[in-house]
């Protein structure tokens, strides 16, 4: 039997226990959690630093490191259920305590002072909870404080996140990811026109570098054929099979459109412009494509060079197009149609959008609908 | 005599000649002969040893025009090296046929492997310039493979280029024309309706840069 006034001590003493002990518990996590940042800030700073040595492939080393962040940056499931798990039940308990010291001590009638003696127990029970939520968080990584240190892998492929970066050379990181310019035919496909022969566009990357503007002009030696703009994002949910997290992606292939011909052209040129949200000078491939047996491709590595005729700013998802020397075929006549809001749009007979009105103009622009694939 | 071999050496026509001369002959290839290679055998008895102990392998055309090849490559001009690869794979294309495409293109590329092989090492200063020149090269003979309905050779030209490319990728060369040439022949292979080869080829571009 232990007598009553004393009891109230011992409760109080086994709440402080517990709480001395959830502190630890804050400290062990903030360790764990600072091994990893430091982790997951060596392999970032890597993978930036990849991108000063652009005339060796590095395309296999750069998906290992994504690849490697991603392992990091996930922490083990078991583990982090019994932590939190621990952490509730402490929690629970310590309020418990709490509340029957004070029931313990507690004698009617009721008085407006009994509000006043519990809203310590009130703080201390609203700062434990908040307490709880902020280890929770620090676990899991996925907050707005820690977003800033260390970012989801995903926006290592993020292109216009990587151009924030001040010693990044988006170039190289871009020119890694290979991307090119492909043109499949479709025979026997008759459309409305009555040209039973059509060019599928789309854009290979062999690693999936995304979030950037667009603008695509193909073009035979006098006139341009196709042209195409547009924001590339990309959303990989978790593989369906394995369970495991796509941060990025191998061999994606985008479709920009497609245009109707009537005669075989010997060779085209594709100029590819990038807009990323951290430059003011777009990236220009340019590309040289040659007929295959019923495909064009490019043959030889693009021209890659930051075209300083253009100088462009991003205002509220919209791009604006701040000066303009010499440009693709067009540029200028659309660039008050870019807008970043993940839609790619195209245009297959560019010769017509000039002599008609503004009105019908926007007829001719169409929307690509078909979905981003591997292959 | 030294002057003599210096001129030769730097000569491309002479080069190209010698090479040409060489590749002329019928190549012979070591399971045609009796001469006994242990490594070829799984088991030997004594008789055999005996009765072929005495043979000589035939003198090798290609083993002879890789020699060349392989000495070009000592500090000597790239384009040597170049003429070099290109009258080999010519000669590969003018000898292959439905019967021999196997055997054939086991050995010429077996050849091609070496050169490539020897541009890896640490002081040749031409690496890039080599393994491009290839990647080109090999575009070009798939192609003719194919549009000439030679699946089998086809096919073991393309194991053969895919472990060099991958080799190549883990030394950081680019692989991009590789690529390039991986995704056309797939889709020549489609059209001419060899699907096996086709989803070969895409199965190693999707594995050339995964270590």
């Amino acid at each position: 039997m232990i007598t009553d006034s004393c009891y109230t001590f011992i409760i109080l003493s086994v709440a402080g226990g517990l709480l001395t002990l959830l502190g630890s518990v804050g400290t062990f996590i903030s360790i764990i959690t600072q091994r990893r940042l430091d982790k997951l800030q060596d392999i970032l700073e890597e993978f930036v630093s990849l991108s000063y040595r652009s005339e060796t492939n590095l395309t296999g080393l750069m998906y290992n490191l994504i690849e490697k962040y991603q392992m990091h940056y996930m922490f083990p499931l078991t583990p982090r259920k019994m932590i939190f798990t621990y952490i509730d039940i402490n929690i629970f308990f310590i309020l418990v305590l709490w509340a029957t010291t004070l029931l313990m001590q507690y004698e009617p009638p009721f008085s407006s002072i009994f509000i006043l003696q519990i809203a310590p127990l009130l703080i201390g029970t609203i700062a434990t909870i908040f307490f709880r939520h902020l280890l929770r968080a620090t676990i899991n990584l996925e907050n707005p404080l820690l977003n800033t240190i260390v970012p989801a892998p995903e926006k290592l492929r993020n292109l216009s996140y990587l151009s924030r970066f001040v010693n990044l050379s988006v170039k190289s990181v871009l020119k890694q990811g290979r991307p090119t310019i492909f043109l499949s035919n479709f025979r026997d496909n008759p459309n409305v026109n009555g040209t039973s022969n059509l060019f599928k566009v789309s854009l290979k990357e062999e690693l999936s570098f995304d979030n950037f503007f667009y603008y695509l002009c193909i073009s035979n030696s006098t006139n341009p054929l196709f042209i195409s703009f547009g924001d590339i994002k990309f959303h990989f949910s978790p593989d369906p099979i394995t369970k495991k997290p796509v941060p990025v992606h191998r061999n994606i292939n985008v479709p920009l459109g497609e245009f109707p011909y009537s005669r075989l052209p010997n060779q085209l040129i594709a100029h590819f412009l990038v807009f990323t949200n951290g430059e003011k000078h777009p990236l220009e491939f340019i590309y040289h494509l040659e007929p295959g047996t019923c495909f064009f491709s490019a043959k030889e590595n693009p021209q890659v060079t930051v075209n300083h005729q253009i100088l462009y700013t991003v205002e509220k998802s919209k791009l604006i197009i701040n000066e303009c020397q010499t440009c693709p075929p067009f540029f200028q006549e659309l660039s008050h149609l870019f807008r970043l809001n993940n839609n790619r749009y195209y245009i297959h007979n560019p010769g017509k959008w000039k002599s008609e009105e503004n009105k019908t103009q926007t007829n001719l622009l169409k929307l690509c609908q078909e979905k981003v694939f591997i292959d | 005599m030294l002057d003599k071999h210096t001129n030769y050496t730097y000569d491309s026509f002479l080069f190209v000649k010698k090479l040409q001369e060489i590749l002329s002959q019928p190549p012979c290839f070591e399971n045609n002969t009796s001469y006994l290679d242990l490594g070829q055998v799984s088991s030997i008895d004594d008789t055999k040893l005996e009765t072929t102990f005495g043979h000589i392998p035939p003198s090798d055309p290609l083993t002879k025009a890789l020699g060349y090849i392989l000495q070009s490559m000592r500090r000597k001009p790239f384009t040597l090296t170049k003429l070099g690869i290109n009258e080999l794979l010519k000669s590969y294309l003018y000898h292959i046929n439905t019967d021999n495409q196997k055997v054939f293109t086991t050995c010429y590329l077996g050849c091609i492997e070496q050169i490539f092989l020897s541009c890896l090492s640490k002081n040749y200063p031409f690496t890039n310039l080599l393994w491009e020149y290839l990647s080109r090269c090999f575009n070009t003979v798939s192609e003719y493979l194919v549009a000439h309905k030679l699946e089998q050779g086809c096919q073991v030209f393309l194991d053969k280029v895919s472990c060099m490319s991958k080799t190549a990728a883990q030394e950081g060369l680019h692989t991009s024309l590789i690529q390039y040439f991986l995704h056309n022949l797939e889709i020549w292979a489609r059209e001419e309706g060899y699907i096996e080869l086709a989803d070969n080829a895409k199965n190693y571009r999707f594995n050339i840069e995964t270590f």
